[in-house]
């Protein structure tokens, strides 16, 4: 079922292929691309300038799922800060923290981006993310857990105008390491495998002035989510988390 | 360029698939005669055990704990084996269908996740290698065995399963506590939660108590429901919202049905279902509404009378999760013969002079306060634990005198299991 | 999601990609226009498409899945593509009436919509161009529903829940004078938690409210 929805999404992709397989419109065509030329971008497949940083700040939410939180149905938002710094040409390094304050994700990571055409663009890329969360409240909880996960990513952009930029992002989660703690009592977990699958789609555009922001979806199809550690989740099957990403790129 | 679009949107609609549904149907369809043929009460307490798993290891991990159990209707009992494995919150449930064999015919279910399938056990003796059908007895040297076949889903069973008898359970009291009558909607178990049905298979999940959820009709019925509102995590679609102490009981139970169909059922009829048609040995009332308590304490007091004159080993405790239910505890009139549990801290606890205290899982094994509690006569139980590898921890290092959970089968293998 | 919904959504999102292909103009103009409040308001026809439940001893049945919806959004145009607001109305889901034991149900479903929406013209609008793709938009908006019902049967209920959901709509815009538009929109509404979907059809005046 997931890969449809990717599939899917690569056919949407197709569709603006298609006139992209066309040579490139000349330079001085009103609506020529020059590859080379970078937009602020945060999920655009395409390098920072070697040594540049870039970075955004705003905002995900999480609809919580119903198998989890049962009656009580929520948009869980946390705080999304992007960093990355170009390396060279096609590397440039990741990071991208997320935090509920209680909780927080820290992701690190290296990607190699290339233009296929004057429009397409791709990378691939491979995050650490590693996750806390504490929760300590009297007669309720006295728990805590981290976690480690491997997410390895490839992402297809189109740069539909010269500012107008999609993205199409998928993830392959793996978990690494897990640990959960009650008062004394605690358990671990190495090498628990394939977690599950994430399928992004971001448009990153200037929105007013010269403020750029991006604009994005993420379905994530995965057995275990870190930002419901504390729902200690049971069930042996992968549930949806769809997320709502809205970040201004500083 | 537009005819491509267009063939894009065509593949597109060719490729949208239906969401998983996720189910469980059960594949296997019970008799329910009454009776055990073959299976008398000395087979029976002969067979109980903690067993090897030599064959169907793979699936159902190294070894199992065998428990029989029973539902009565009326007259009639009808005797059903459980087997709770390690693996997954895995169990067997079998029955006795030919009276002159000593064959059982059930189905297997991992309570993780949808597998299931059907399975057959026959009743074995080994000596020396050599296996002999089971007579009643035993000599020296034999070793029981329960041999047969499991299946997936609803294919003959064919598999091969083998369980070797190696001790018996272990017997420390312990109170297995169902969830929600015996467990979620959403583990996809046959019934509903808080279900006439639910209160009826708990026992064969593994359970010697339940707990279950009790509201109010705007009428003033006492019914059984967990959520505050009708959602369609629990009923089915019917375009009704809202709260459902807002309808009263002939709205709910004319119009509103469960997940698996069945009617809202009231508190009297849970607890006849109790006390007539299961082996159950302990009742907690969660308090989930706010208001009096009175009618709930006439109910608990009946169907406690009810159950000595039926010579039924019975409690039954209003448990106290708020200091909304603590207030409307302290507002009735006269408190005797009303066993309460208490969710709150110790000092609360020890105010109202509770029998019961019952701490989240969540605060750990909080040993000194509870070793504390039981010095003073309390019986400490904590809630709700599901996490399988947790509920080893809670067994093995913990002091508690039992675990309530939506998944009894584990809390079965890993007390039956445990040697001290 | 059911499969309609998701049909709906994959439609949009494939008419977005390939119709901005083809797009005549860009965005990179060097005049920019001013930031601008716009107010829409509008009817029309509404189908529920997703299943619809009915107590099973229910007889006589009858089932009504259309109506006559309502929206009202405020909008913030900025100086380029993408437009941010605020969307309400009314929606229109669902009645069914019949018998149970011997006494009359009826039951009627509706929904307030409070969503933050985002759209985006598929084209820039520049100068006096007369492209077609400059006059379709997309919108999408998530947020919640305030999904009502109210049973006659043995007495009165009147209850309503506050459910998850989203939208996502597609329009054709004409302008009629210098600050007012006339719009046509079809519309998907998705309540979540309640597992409802209704697609409208509606007629909307655009009014450019203020500029600054």
């Amino acid at each position: 079922m997931y890969l449809r929805h990717f599939i899917g999404l690569l056919f949407c992709l197709l569709a603006l292929v298609a006139p992209a397989q066309r040579r490139p419109l000349p330079a001085d065509h009103p609506r020529a691309i020059d590859s080379t030329v970078r937009q602020p971008a945060i999920y655009f497949p395409q390098a920072p300038y070697p040594g540049e940083w870039r970075k955004s700040l705003g905002v995900v939410f999480t609809t919580t799922p119903p198998a989890l939180t049962e009656e009580v149905r929520l948009r869980v938002p946390a705080v999304d800060f992007n960093l990355q710094r170009g390396l060279t040409k096609h590397f440039f390094l990741v990071s991208r923290l997320q935090t509920q304050f209680i909780q927080s994700n820290l992701s690190l990571g290296v990607r190699w981006a290339t233009p296929l055409t004057d429009r397409l663009f791709l990378s691939v890329g491979n995050d650490v993310h590693g996750w806390a969360g504490v929760l300590k409240l009297k007669d309720v909880f006295n728990s805590q857990a981290v976690g480690v996960q491997n997410v390895p990513n490839l992402s297809l952009g189109y740069r539909l105008t010269r500012e107008l930029q999609l993205t199409v992002k998928g993830e392959a989660i793996t978990d690494w390491y897990y640990r959960s703690q009650v008062g004394s009592l605690a358990i671990e977990n190495r090498n628990r495998g394939f977690n599950g699958l994430a399928f992004t789609a971001v448009l990153e555009q200037p929105f007013y002035g010269n403020r750029h922001v991006s604009l994005g979806l993420r379905a994530a199809y995965s057995n275990f989510n870190w930002q419901f550690w504390s729902l200690y989740d049971t069930f042996d099957r992968n549930l949806f988390y769809p997320q709502l990403i809205f970040n201004f790129i500083l | 360029m537009k005819t491509r679009c267009y063939l894009s949107t065509l593949l597109l609609l060719s490729l949208l698939g239906c969401q998983r549904d996720y189910e469980a149907p059960v594949p296997y369809t019970f008799a329910d005669n009454p009776g055990a043929g073959q299976f008398t009460a000395s087979v029976r307490q002969r067979m109980e055990g903690v067993y090897a798993v030599t064959a169907g290891n793979s699936q159902f991990g190294e070894q199992v704990a065998v428990k029989w159990t029973y539902g009565m209707n009326g007259p009639d009992t009808t005797h059903y084996l459980s087997v709770f494995t390690g693996t997954d919150v895995g169990y067997f449930n079998f029955e006795v269908v030919k009276a002159d064999t000593m064959t059982l015919t059930g189905y297997w279910r991992k309570l993780v996740n949808t597998e299931t399938g059907r399975a057959r056990l026959s009743v074995k003796t080994t000596r020396n290698g050599q296996v002999r059908p089971y007579r009643g007895q035993l000599t020296e040297g034999d070793t029981l065995v329960l041999d047969g076949a499991f299946s997936e889903k609803t294919a003959e069973p064919s598999q091969s399963l083998r369980l070797a008898y190696r001790r018996p359970l272990n017997t420390e009291p312990f109170a297995i506590l169902a969830h929600r009558g015996g467990g979620r909607t959403s583990d996809l178990l046959p019934t509903s939660e808080n279900s006439l049905d639910m209160i009826k298979l708990a026992s064969r999940l593994g359970a010697t108590g339940i707990e279950i959820d009790v509201r109010y009709t705007k009428d003033g019925v006492p019914i059984l429901y967990h959520d505050n509102t009708l959602n369609l995590r629990l009923i089915q679609k019917n375009g009704l919202k809202g709260s459902i102490e807002n309808y009263t009981y002939q709205q709910l139970t004319t119009l509103v049905r469960l997940i698996n169909g069945e009617r809202i059922p009231t508190l009297e009829e849970a607890l006849e279902t109790v006390v007539s048609k299961t082996p159950l040995s302990f009742v907690w009332l969660d308090t989930k509404y706010i208001g009096p308590m009175d009618k709930m304490q006439v109910l608990q007091q009946k169907f406690r009378q009810r159950a000595a004159q039926l010579g039924r080993t019975l409690q039954i405790v209003i448990g106290l999760p708020t200091q909304n239910a603590i207030n409307s505890y302290k507002a009735l009139a006269d408190k005797s013969n009303t066993p309460i549990l208490c969710e709150l801290d110790t000092a609360i606890t020890r105010s109202l002079n509770a029998k019961i205290w019952a701490p989240r899982w969540t605060l750990g094994p909080q040993t000194n306060q509870v070793l504390a509690m039981k010095a003073e006569g309390r019986t400490v139980f904590v809630w709700t634990l599901d996490e399988p590898r947790f509920i080893d921890e809670f067994i093995n290092q913990g002091q508690f005198n039992g675990i309530l959970s939506n998944y009894s089968p584990a809390v079965a293998y890993y007390h039956y299991t445990r040697q001290p | 999601m059911n499969f309609w919904g998701r049909t709906f959504f994959w439609m949009i999102l494939t008419l977005l990609t390939g119709l901005v292909a083809t797009a005549q103009t860009d965005s990179t103009v060097s005049k920019r226009g001013p930031y601008t409040l716009v107010i829409t308001a509008g009817g029309g026809l509404s189908y529920y498409a997703t299943h619809l439940g009915v107590p099973p001893p229910l007889e006589q049945l009858r089932v009504s899945r259309f109506g006559m919806p309502a929206t009202l959004r405020v909008m913030w145009h900025p100086d380029h593509r993408l437009r941010i607001g605020l969307e309400t109305g009314w929606v229109p889901m669902y009645s069914y009436r019949g018998v149970a034991a011997g006494k009359s149900a009826r039951v009627n479903v509706d929904a307030i919509p409070i969503l933050l929406v985002f759209s985006m013209p598929l084209a820039w609008l520049s100068g006096t161009e007369r492209s077609l793709a400059r006059r379709l938009s997309i919108s999408g908006g998530t947020g919640a529903y305030l999904v009502q019902s109210r049973l006659r049967y043995a007495g009165t209920v009147a209850e309503s829940q506050t459910s998850l959901g989203w939208m996502v709509a597609g329009a054709y815009t004409q302008p009629i004078g210098r600050y007012v538009r006339v719009a046509a929109e079809l519309k998907w509404l998705n309540a979540t938690t309640t597992e409802d979907g209704v697609v409208t059809a509606q007629l909307q005046l655009v009014w450019r409210a203020f500029s600054w």
